[in-house]
């Protein structure tokens, strides 16, 4: 201060007095404001998230990337395998019951024994077979052995039967169980079989593989939720002087992890997109060879892609997981603060 | 408005930052804290405004006890004090008139709202040219300016300027008392630390001197500070 101190006191003051009305006129405005809306929150942690992709793009596209990988590994996880249950499914649905009727039962009877059957809420179709028929499926069955079977043809010792498909997740075991409760069939029939040790041991194996997806997906989107949550904190240590001064002016800790939350659901819900869409890429490339290829047929006897279920359950999933992954970043960055 | 009980604060493995402080601080003074470098100032300032605690004894501001309050409790406090940083900690993300109005975004005022009135805090301090412009872009004393101005917006009872004028030039640190001085006369209480001498001699306020963590003098109208 150059100026002697009256000389400059007596221009503070004259300063300072303007200044004094100027701040007492805004501050009368400021009393009793309004509050911001829901909407209004919402325009601001938009505009939030907005800026925030805008001021470190190249964070952003890095965490996204990382959060894109992690969920087209999950999601050509689930391909495989909902494929690989499909065809164990398939299998199932391939077991068929059958009912061998009486020696001499006549057609009427047969006829209302397979509209009976027809009418079972776990039946897809009744297929009537012959005596004949029989021969000819057991001949087929015998391959080059079909001689075998030369000296059955003059006296055909095999039954009728009707051979019941079912529908699409029925318990074999329960419908035959349900089957020989039936008056008519008690009344028409010799017995009613199905492959009981393939059933069997097609539901074990699929129970087991069922276990072995779950756990298999756990411990992926634990994996997944590390990554994330890795990449999450380096974003958000690109961040780390607005939350410090934030938390200084007196930020509460939600207004400040919110917008990172919800950058983290953006995130998570483009890297799912990212990620059905590399599974959708791998479907596309191997429908045909998958059709074309007889072993990979057998494995996949109807290689399909995503249900929408599991779609929508792994961009719900993915935006949960990175959600979580920024708000327990954030929360690390705010309580070290 | 502040009232420290013979706080000590320390910093492992032995600094003392502050030794036994006994101060009080009344509503609608302006205080200055004087000291050299690692006297305890800006460590004074921070046991206020809750970002360190004290090691032991008391401190008390606007009547809440700052030992005992939790992380939403200091928050509260934060949101209802103006703090003027040496280094103004603008978020350089954003606008000179978002970072004016953030302490109104905090409690949760309508965009249009806090628009008008940040506006006319910058007419204030003669920034209005300069509301879209990113901080990075401003001058020192400029940035210094929006700082206080983004501390003082929502009226706050009490101030706190860490070395508000540290690396600004006379012209600078005149418009900065200016603004200080003037909330103080509209009823804040202000408390700032500094080691600018001249500043304390011409505006001859009740000074607290500081050295090595303990209260060297307090005085009530020094007309000379050595």
């Amino acid at each position: 201060m150059a100026e002697s101190a009256p000389a400059v006191r007596e221009l503070i003051r004259s300063v300072e007095q303007d200044m004094r009305n100027a701040l007492t006129s805004l501050w009368g405005q400021s009393t009793n404001l309004p509050s911001m809306t829901l909407l209004g929150k919402g325009e601001a942690a938009v505009a939030q998230l907005w800026r925030s992709i805008r001021s470190a793009p190249f964070t952003f596209l890095a965490t996204l990337c990382t959060v894109s990988l992690t969920f087209s590994l999950v999601a050509v996880f689930f391909l495989l395998t909902s494929n690989l249950s499909s065809s164990i499914v398939v299998s199932q649905q391939s077991l068929r019951i059958r009912v061998f009727l009486k020696d001499g039962a006549s057609e009427s009877e047969m006829k209302q024994l397979q509209a009976v059957l027809e009418q079972q809420s776990f039946t897809e179709s009744a297929r009537f077979i012959s005596a004949d028929a029989a021969l000819d499926e057991f001949e087929v069955m015998l391959g080059s052995h079909s001689a075998f079977a030369d000296g059955l043809s003059r006296d055909n010792p095999l039954p009728q039967s009707i051979e019941l498909t079912l529908r699409e997740g029925t318990d074999i075991r329960q419908a035959a169980a349900q089957i020989e409760t039936l008056d008519d069939v008690d009344a028409f029939s010799q017995f009613v079989f199905y492959p009981q040790q393939s059933a069997q041991r097609l539901e074990e194996l699929l129970a087991l593989f069922q276990q072995g997806v779950l756990f298999a997906t756990f411990g992926l989107l634990a994996v997944a939720a590390l990554l994330v949550g890795s990449a999450s904190k380096l974003a958000i240590y690109a961040h780390r002087d607005e939350v410090e001064i934030l938390k200084l002016m007196g930020a509460s800790v939600r207004r400040i992890v919110t917008p990172y939350m919800l950058e983290g659901v953006v995130q998570g819900l483009l890297g799912a997109m990212v990620g059905c869409g590399v599974a959708y890429l791998i479907y596309m490339l191997c429908a045909d060879s998958v059709a074309q290829s007889s072993m990979l047929s057998l494995l996949f006897p109807s290689f399909h892609y995503l249900s929408v279920f599991t779609v929508v359950a792994l961009l719900l999933v993915a935006a949960a997981v990175s959600a979580l992954a920024s708000l327990f970043s954030v929360r690390g960055l705010v309580r070290e603060q | 408005m502040i009232h420290f009980r013979n706080v000590i604060k320390r910093y492992p493995p032995k600094e003392v930052a502050l030794d036994g402080v006994d101060i009080r601080i009344a509503e609608g003074e302006f205080v200055f804290v004087a000291g050299a470098s690692g006297a305890g100032k800006s460590t004074l300032l921070r046991l206020i405004y809750g970002k360190e605690r004290a090691s032991t004894g008391e401190v008390v501001v606007a009547g809440r006890n700052l030992a005992t309050g939790d992380a939403a409790h200091i928050a509260a406090l934060r949101r209802s004090i103006g703090i003027v940083f040496q280094d103004y900690r603008l978020l350089t993300r954003r606008s000179v008139l978002e970072n004016v109005t953030l302490a109104l975004e905090l409690q949760g005022i309508p965009m249009a709202v806090r628009r008008r009135l940040g506006m006319e805090m910058l007419e204030l301090i003669g920034l209005s040219e300069r509301a879209d412009a990113l901080p990075p872009a401003l001058s020192g004393g400029e940035q210094q300016r929006v700082a206080v101005a983004r501390a003082l917006i929502h009226r706050p009872k009490l101030l706190l300027a860490d070395e508000p004028t540290g690396n600004l030039d006379v012209k600078m640190t005149k418009a900065i008392f200016d603004l200080l001085l003037a909330a103080h006369s509209a009823g804040v209480t202000v408390l700032a630390a500094t080691h600018n001498l001249s500043i304390i001699e011409e505006l001859n306020l009740r000074t607290i001197v500081l050295d090595k963590g303990k209260v060297l003098g307090d005085f009530a109208r020094p007309s000379r500070v050595e």
